[in-house]
Formats: structure tokens, sequence, C-alpha cells
């Protein structure tokens, strides 16, 4: 009576309760080791087993270096500016540098400082998500841009990584379906290490973006007889203005 | 799958000589990024230690950590699905696509939606499913599956891909790897732009928060999220870890124990679908959370292997791997990881022979991220397969040994008639078949050694004796 009751009250779980029932009486079957105790407490883990960090200098310039040396390495260009105005200048050599002609940029206001709308006097084909485009229209447009320009949220000296939030005017393809990307990063963005990041988003975990990119470098592939291939579906150019500020 | 012969297989492998090649060379390459890039991390034994205790501590804890992760999820705007079974899991997705009408689905790269023989299903129901990541668009022109985990396509040349794509592309293509990267580019991002659904793994699921962690490099991952308006995550239930402050372990071992980079070119993290008057990104979100046996392994003595994630660096350090290559594991996943988790998901009675394809040497568990003890449990298995029964050749054989050592009167005598048995075998001091079962287990792939004239006993006996 007792086993028919019990397979009933099994019946009538959801199937999320009856997965996680069956998840839970697998593990149950699991000897009791003091090892296994001890690992049950996850601030036993994190406590007990430490990791000591590469030692990255706390001045920016430190970092801006390594985070140079590590793009570089990977084929991506930084250029280092001192204005905004340092920026805009060097934003239209890198354009003219690469031959652009169809650009795609977010639309936000930590790009207000550099007015690359005014780019289409210059001749320059610009959009963004300012006028509430018609999405097809909009990724039609960001598929045959040849330039996506973005700013960044921040930039990680250990790696060379930036690190890009999507929101409304940030969209996703932009730093994505272009052949070149180019970011605009403040130097105050600058973290040592990815767990400086994890740490800021553990403490704004309930205001999370749509999606969250670590980009590092271009886009590249091994798959065909272990040849480097740049470019496969992502950017096959990245370039990171660094702009300093106080 | 059917299990086909594995020796077969094993054969097929070790007569194709470019095969062998870019086996050695790809799994070369890789192993050398990886010890390379282990020497930037201070210490890299810390880390695999707490890559250990904390997936350790995550598959104990799973029921618990599931609970969260969905719960989460479904507060993000996602849907989350349940599958006990492969075949539970393919009737969610082909639901989920019928509701959608959609002709079309872009994947990227994803273990489990091999496992469920997921793209044979769609394709059944007249969905075209295009894999983007390059190696598995190789392969699935090709009609093959993976023969590596990171590296799919290790078997194909540039020749054998432009011959694949010029078919496509109805052009002839030179068998030149920019060509035929531009060539894949351009008619991948149509298939991106058209499709109704992307398909992604996911490589970690972040209980804390719900969201979806993926480690790409072409760039095909983000597009596959970014641009179809339904998103369809599918992922094996271990996937989990607790919050963002332990991705940070996993993500200092995974790009160089795969591939020897320090990071991935991209690491998406999706925290639900696309949110109101975002231009772009999945309106959609659904994620599949898939057990298929793996339930099986929890509270069991393999419990550990669940802790794998799927970094491919045990493949490219074991002999045997380097020597056969993926196909002839004949499932999903190859090399030790694959010799271990084929029969415990798969059915041991159907992949008894896998946890014999190794010599046992651990390079596998030295190499492994997580410190998954890969080599005991291959002894663990054989154990298993053992009490299955149906190896009567192996009693015979171990049988015949006992007797042979029992006493050291039975064995003088056996060495003696052996020398003489043994000499129309002998050529050129080694015997290489002829001999009946069990000897000819051993000799179908290699020399057996002859018995020597005189045993080291005998000589022993006569060096004492002054001569």
């Amino acid at each position: 009576m007792s086993v028919l009751k019990k397979y009933r009250g099994v019946n009538n779980l959801t199937t999320k309760e009856r997965f996680l029932h069956h998840v839970k009486e697998r593990l149950a079957r699991a000897p009791q080791s003091e090892i296994n105790k001890q690992l049950n407490d996850l601030n036993y883990v994190r406590q007990h087993f430490p990791i000591t960090y590469n030692d990255i200098p706390d001045s920016i310039d430190a970092m801006i270096d390594r985070f140079t040396k590590e793009l570089e390495a990977l084929g991506g260009v930084v250029k280092i500016t001192n204005s905004p105005a340092d920026t805009f200048s060097t934003l239209q050599e890198l354009l003219k540098m690469h031959n652009s002609k169809q650009i795609i940029h977010w639309n936000d206001e930590s790009l207000n400082e550099c007015p690359i709308s005014s780019l289409s006097q210059q001749g320059y084909h610009i959009m963004t998500n300012r006028d509430n485009n018609e999405p097809v229209e909009y990724k039609h447009f960001a598929n045959t841009a040849d330039t996506g320009i973005t700013g960044a949220q921040f930039a990680i000296a250990e790696t060379g990584s930036i690190v890009v939030e999507s929101g409304i005017g940030r969209e996703r393809i932009i730093s994505l379906m272009p052949k070149l990307h180019i970011a605009i990063a403040k130097s105050n963005q600058f973290v040592k290490r990815t767990a400086d990041v994890f740490k800021y988003y553990v403490d704004n975990k309930q205001k999370l973006p749509s999606s969250i990119n670590f980009i590092t470098g271009p886009s590249r592939s091994a798959d065909i007889e272990n040849d480097l291939s740049i470019g496969v579906h992502g950017p096959a150019n990245i370039c990171i203005i660094i702009e300093r500020v106080n | 799958m059917i299990n086909t012969d594995f020796r077969k297989r094993v054969d097929k492998a070790l007569h194709d000589e470019f095969f062998r090649g870019a086996v050695k060379r790809t799994t070369e390459k890789l192993r050398n990024g990886r010890i390379n890039q282990n020497k930037t991390l201070v210490d890299v034994q810390e880390w695999r230690s707490r890559a250990n205790a904390l997936r350790s501590h995550t598959v104990q804890n799973l029921d618990k950590y599931l609970d969260e992760f969905s719960t989460k999820l479904e507060e993000n705007g996602s849907k989350v699905y349940w599958a006990m079974t492969d075949k539970e899991a393919v009737e969610q997705i082909n639901t989920i696509c019928a509701q959608k009408l959609a002709k079309s689905v872009v994947k990227s790269k994803s273990m489990v939606s091999e496992e469920i023989h997921l793209n044979h299903f769609l394709e059944k129901n007249n969905i075209e499913v295009i894999e983007t990541d390059l190696g598995e668009y190789i392969i699935q022109l090709a009609q093959q599956t993976p023969s590596h985990i990171i590296v799919p396509a290790i078997h194909h040349t540039r020749g054998s891909v432009a011959e694949l794509f010029s078919k496509v592309g109805d052009e002839q293509l030179p068998a030149e790897t920019p060509a035929l990267t531009a060539f894949a580019r351009k008619v991948l991002r149509q298939k991106f732009i058209d499709a109704e659904i992307g398909i992604t793994g996911c490589n970690f699921a972040i209980a804390e928060t719900g969201s979806v962690v993926l480690f790409t490099n072409e760039g095909n991952g983000r597009m596959v999220n970014s641009l179809p308006d339904t998103h369809i995550v599918i992922m094996g239930m271990e996937r989990i870890l607790p919050s963002f402050s332990d991705l940070d372990t996993t993500l200092a071992l995974l790009p160089r124990s795969a591939t020897g980079q320090k990071i991935t070119s991209y690491l998406s993290i999706l925290n639900g679908p696309k949110k109101q008057q975002e231009a772009d990104g999945a309106k959609e979100m659904h994620v599949i959370i898939v057990d298929n046996g793996r339930s099986r392994i929890l509270g069991s003595k393999y419990q550990e292997v669940l802790n794998c994630i799927r970094c491919g660096s045990c493949l490219n350090v074991c002999p045997v791997y380097r020597q056969i290559g993926g196909h002839a594991y004949g499932w999903v996943y190859p090399g030790p990881i694959g010799a271990v988790i084929t029969p415990l998901l798969d059915g041991l009675d159907r992949w008894g022979e896998l946890p014999y394809a190794s010599s046992l040497c651990a390079a596998c568990s030295d190499a492994c991220p997580v410190r998954i003890p890969l080599h005991e449990l291959l002894l663990e298995l054989r154990k298993d397969k053992v009490k299955l029964g149906n190896n009567t050749k192996e009693k015979l054989a171990f049988g015949a040994y006992s007797v042979a050592f029992s006493s050291p009167t039975k064995y003088k005598l056996i060495k003696k008639v052996g020398r003489k048995i043994q000499i129309p075998f002998v050529k050129n001091g080694k015997i290489r078949g002829g001999l009946p079962a069990p000897i000819s287990e051993w000799t179908r792939t290699r020399d057996l050694p002859t018995l020597a004239n005189k045993s080291f006993h005998e000589r022993f006996e006569e060096i004492q004796r002054g001569e």
C-alpha cells in the first residue's frame, strides 16, 4: 500500500519535480565520506583551495601596457589617445586605413563625445539604432556594413579582452557582423583580470544585461588542417582605442 | 547508433596514413599549447585542485543547483524543459520547431545534440539544419561524426574540404584555407540571417543568475544567439556552476586545456531573451536540460566523471587515441573520456571493448584540468565488464597463466614444452601469428616475443655455479 502511495505521489509531481527527485535519489546512494561532507560546503571549497593570481601592477599605465601586449600578440591593434578630440581623429584615421564605407555603431551615451554620426557628411554610409529601425532592415545593414563601432564596459589587462554588454542602442551584431570592429574604451574602465569583472557581476546580479561578451582578438579557427584562419564568422580586424581620462 | 565492430573501426583508422599523421600533428600541437599556456598561471596545480573541488561540490549538490538555475532562468523570461531521455529532448525541440513553423535551424557546436542525434530527427521533419562551426560544417557535408571534441574535422584535408565546398557552391574552389574559410563565411552568413531558430550547447550554466555561458572562437555561437528569433540551448544537466565567481576557475582552465589559449576569442554570457526594444538577440530562449543516462552515474563510483568540462586534453595525450583517432571509439565522445563515459551513458554491454582501449598509463588523468582519475575509472569498468561475463578468451588466458605460475615445477615444465611448440611459428626471432586463441588475441596487433633458449632462472643458476 505504501509503495503504491509513493508511486502515485511521484506520478503527481511536475516533470521538474520528478527530474530533480530522481537526481536527488541517485545522489543519495553515494557513501558519505569525510571529504564529501567537507566539499558539500561551497565556502570550504573556496577557502581551502586558494588560488594565487599573477601580479599586475596597480598603475593604469602598466595595465594598458599589458593589455596592448596581449592583444597585439593575437593580431589586434591598440591606439592610445589623450582626449575625445584625439579619439575622434584616431577613429577617422583607422576608418581611412581600412577603407571603411558603411558603418554601424552603438547609439549610447558612452560614445557621446565622439560624433560618429557626423561622419556621414564625409561620405560614410552610417546607421545606428536611433530611429527604431525595422529589425530586418537593421540586420541587413549590419550584414553589409564593413565597420562596427562600439564602446566597452571593461578592458581586462591580463588577457587583452574588452567586455561589451548588449542593450538598447548597443546591439550585439555591431561587434560581430562587420569585418572590422573598433571599440572605444576609457582608461578608467581597466581592470587587472577576469576575476574582477566576475566580481562586478556578482555584486550587480540583480541588473544584468541580456548578454555580456568578452571579446579577445579577432574571430579565429584552426579547423582546416590546423591552418589559422582569421575572420571566419566574426570580425577579422579588431582595433581598440584607449582614451586616457583623469 | 549501432555498435559496429570495434576492431574493424580500429583497423580502418590504422590503415589511413593521412589520418594518422593529421591526428599526431593536431594532438601534439594542442598538447604543447596546453603545457605552454599553463605556465602563464602562477601554479596550475592550485587551479586544478580548486576546479576539482568545485566541480565535485557542484555535482554532489546537483539537485539544488538545478533547482536554483531553472528558477532563475524562468525569472529571466526563459522557458525550461526537462529531458530524462534522448527521445524526450528530441521531442521537446521538435515541438518548439513546429510551433515556430521553422524551416531552417542554425546550430553551433553541441556534443549533447550529437548524443541525441538531433540533426537526423529534425531533417526527418523536413527542417534544414546547418552546423555553423567550420569543422562541424565540414563533417556535416561529409555526413560524418566528429573525430575530436575540439577539432571535429581533423581527418579532412584542404583538398577534401575544397571538394565538399565546391559541390555546395557549384563552383570550383581552390584547396587553400583562406578561400575555403571565405566561402564558409559567405554561405553560412546567409543561413544565420534566414534561420528561424538557433541552437547552441552550453559550456557552463550559472545557478545563481540563470546564465548560459559559451566559449567560442569563430563567432558562430554569437550569431546563433543574436540573429534568429528563437534560441534553444541544449545542455547536459551537469554543466552547472554555482556562481560567476566560480566561472573564473573554469575560464582559466578550459581554453588553456582545449586549445592552448588564455581565453577564447568570445566568452558569451546569456542572461535570458533580449529585453524589450533591443534590436537584436533572440526574443525567446528555451533551455533543454538533458539527463540521458547521466543520473545513472550519480551516486556511483564513477560520479567524478561528471566533473568533466569537455576540453579534450585527455585525447591529446592518449597513446591509444593518438594511434586510432576518434571514429574508432564509435560513439560521440572519443579518447579516454569517451572510453569511460560511452559505456556509462550508453551501456557497458554494448561498449565493453572501450575500457580496454587504454594502456592505463594515466597520461589522461595527469592532463585532466579537473583531475578526473580516468585510468582508475577505466580499471573499474573492466572489473564491471568481467562481472557481465562473455569473456571466455580472457578467462582462458588468465586460467592458463594462473596454472603456469602456481608452482616452480609447472612453470619450468610449461616453458620447456613452450620452447618446442613455438619453433614452427618463430619468424625473425618473433612470433607473428598462427597460434590459436588466446595467443592470437595478442598477435593480431603486435608481435609476441619468443621464449628465450635459457630463462633467467637457468642463467642465474649457471652464474652462481661459476660457469
